[in-house]
């Protein structure tokens, strides 16, 4: 198993020189526009998506074909793909955690208790969404599963900006919601387990 | 000997291709070549025996182990080869050492160096750059460089020039030298197969027409040439298949001997398997 991540890790290293590029500018940009926010979510998402790209990866060079000749079982190719995307995942949430640290302290703005809990949020929700897209990945492949991926994105924002109105009526309380949110992480975690059993039986059935 | 690959009834439908019930073993010390026209099965064998595809039914035992059951066992001791290269572009093969010196526990870098040295196959640069001999060749490289105790190769020789496939072929029987080892190739280079192979089985349309030591189908087929009268006078079993030219027939037959013998003063020339393998296929359309 050890030898797919390092075989994950490799073939992501070009991609990987281009995101940290990406993200950088993104820091530069935001940082200007002051909202921190904003770049959190994006450095985790960006993050989040490099994982994906690994499965375009693996699909342009037929991969599993030849990956799955080799003595690993399958639940471990799946079991390895789901560890490189929370690795990434985890990267995300620490770098945005410090460039927020960094942020409130040199501008003496924001609380850290805040900054903490804002990117504890947000990568939560990053595992959220690996946890949808994983397994409509394996059973579709990267092209349609990244069709999915926007729908995952859009629709929530759309429904949203839809029925706002009636919708921000029925929001409890900020602080309800701020101890609701302590609940998020552990909520993320389980549906991520129950993804990576979905997917290792949808990997199971398939055929090279 | 024991086999080191047993297949038996292995069965595996599709909407428009079967593989009826396929049934052979290789033993240890040898190489099996596979052969048949483009479609007959041969790939879809592979892959069931490597699990890739699920069987509908029939069984398949490695070493003397079932194939899905002790998957992961068997595969620390088999080499793959396909018909390209699956390793990503963006790799070098050092990278690639990096990746299968991780999944083998068998792994050996000095014998994968000495492999790529001998196939001139540069370590750092990346596949992008390959040509697909040395694609073909790295792919080899890697597959050997665990120690396997079965190579399976499929359609690994074809598109490469004859210089480079005469040096895999050297490899191949270098490989074997060892008892305990063996080699699973398909190929539509027959002449390939004529040089290597112990044994031949032949697959058409999804059945195995025969399973059969090299040696012996060339030692026994024949290609009778002969006219009309000859031709009417010959058993339907004697003939597997023929060619009718404006200058008479040509016969494929089993046993050139008997029927040197029965006609004497016909022309029977040996078969090759390409010959073996032509007639068999067109001929049934008679």
């Amino acid at each position: 198993m050890k030898g797919l991540l390092v075989k994950d890790l490799l073939v992501l290293r070009k991609y990987a020189r281009t995101m940290v590029v990406f993200v950088l500018v993104y820091i530069v940009i935001f940082s200007m526009l002051d909202s921190v926010d904003v770049i959190s979510g994006m450095v985790t998402l960006v993050l989040a998506m490099m994982s994906v790209a690994t499965f375009s990866y693996d699909e342009l060079a037929k991969w599993d074909r030849f990956g799955l000749t080799m003595p690993v079982s399958r639940n471990q190719v799946v079991a390895s793909r789901y560890l490189v995307c929370l690795l990434f995942t985890l990267i995300g949430g620490v770098v945005t955690l410090v460039f927020r640290l960094g942020f409130g302290y040199f501008r003496n703005t924001g609380d850290p208790a805040e900054s903490l809990l804002s990117s504890y949020v947000i990568l939560s929700v990053a595992v959220l969404f690996l946890s949808l897209i994983l397994p409509f990945l394996y059973k579709f492949g990267p092209e349609r599963g990244r069709l999915f991926m926007i729908l995952v994105f859009l629709l929530p924002s759309m429904l949203l900006l839809f029925f706002k109105d009636s919708v921000f009526g029925l929001f409890p309380s900020e602080e309800t919601i701020e101890q609701a949110l302590i609940f998020i992480l552990p909520i993320a975690l389980a549906a991520l387990l129950l993804s990576f059993y979905i997917s290792c039986r949808i990997y199971a059935k398939k055929e090279f | 000997m024991e086999s080191i690959l047993q297949v038996k009834d292995l069965v595996k439908q599709y909407r428009d291709f079967t593989l009826d019930h396929v049934s052979f073993s290789l033993p240890g010390g040898c190489i099996l070549g596979f052969i048949g026209e483009n479609g007959a099965g041969k790939t879809t064998t592979l892959k069931l025996i490597l699990n890739l595809i699920h069987k509908d039914s029939g069984e398949v035992t490695l070493f003397g182990m079932d194939h899905v059951k002790e998957e992961r066992h068997i595969k620390e001791q088999i080499g793959v080869v396909f018909d390209e290269s699956y390793f990503h572009d963006t790799l070098s093969p050092k990278d690639i050492a990096s990746v299968l010196s991780r999944v083998y526990p068998t792994w050996d870098d000095g014998l994968f160096d000495r492999y790529l040295n001998r196939f001139s196959v540069p370590k750092d640069k990346v596949l992008k750059e390959f040509s697909r001999g040395m694609k073909m060749k790295l792919s080899i490289a890697s597959a050997l460089a665990h120690k396997p105790k079965l190579l399976i190769l499929d359609e690994a020789t074809s598109g490469l020039d004859p210089v480079v496939r005469n040096e895999i072929l050297d490899v191949f029987m270098e490989f074997i030298q060892d008892e305990t080892h063996s080699v699973l190739l398909s190929s539509h280079i027959t002449s390939d197969l004529e040089r290597i192979a112990d044994y031949i089985v032949f697959l058409h349309k999804g059945k195995v027409v025969f399973e059969e030591p090299k040696d012996d189908l060339l030692a026994r087929y024949g290609i009778l040439r002969c006219g009309t009268e000859v031709f009417r006078r010959l058993d339907r079993s004697e003939k597997v298949g023929y060619r009718q030219s404006q200058f008479g027939y040509e016969v494929l037959v089993k046993d050139r001997a008997a029927i040197r013998r029965r006609y004497p003063g016909a022309v029977v020339d040996a078969a090759t398997i390409e010959d073996i393998m032509l007639f068999y296929v067109r001929g049934e359309q008679q």
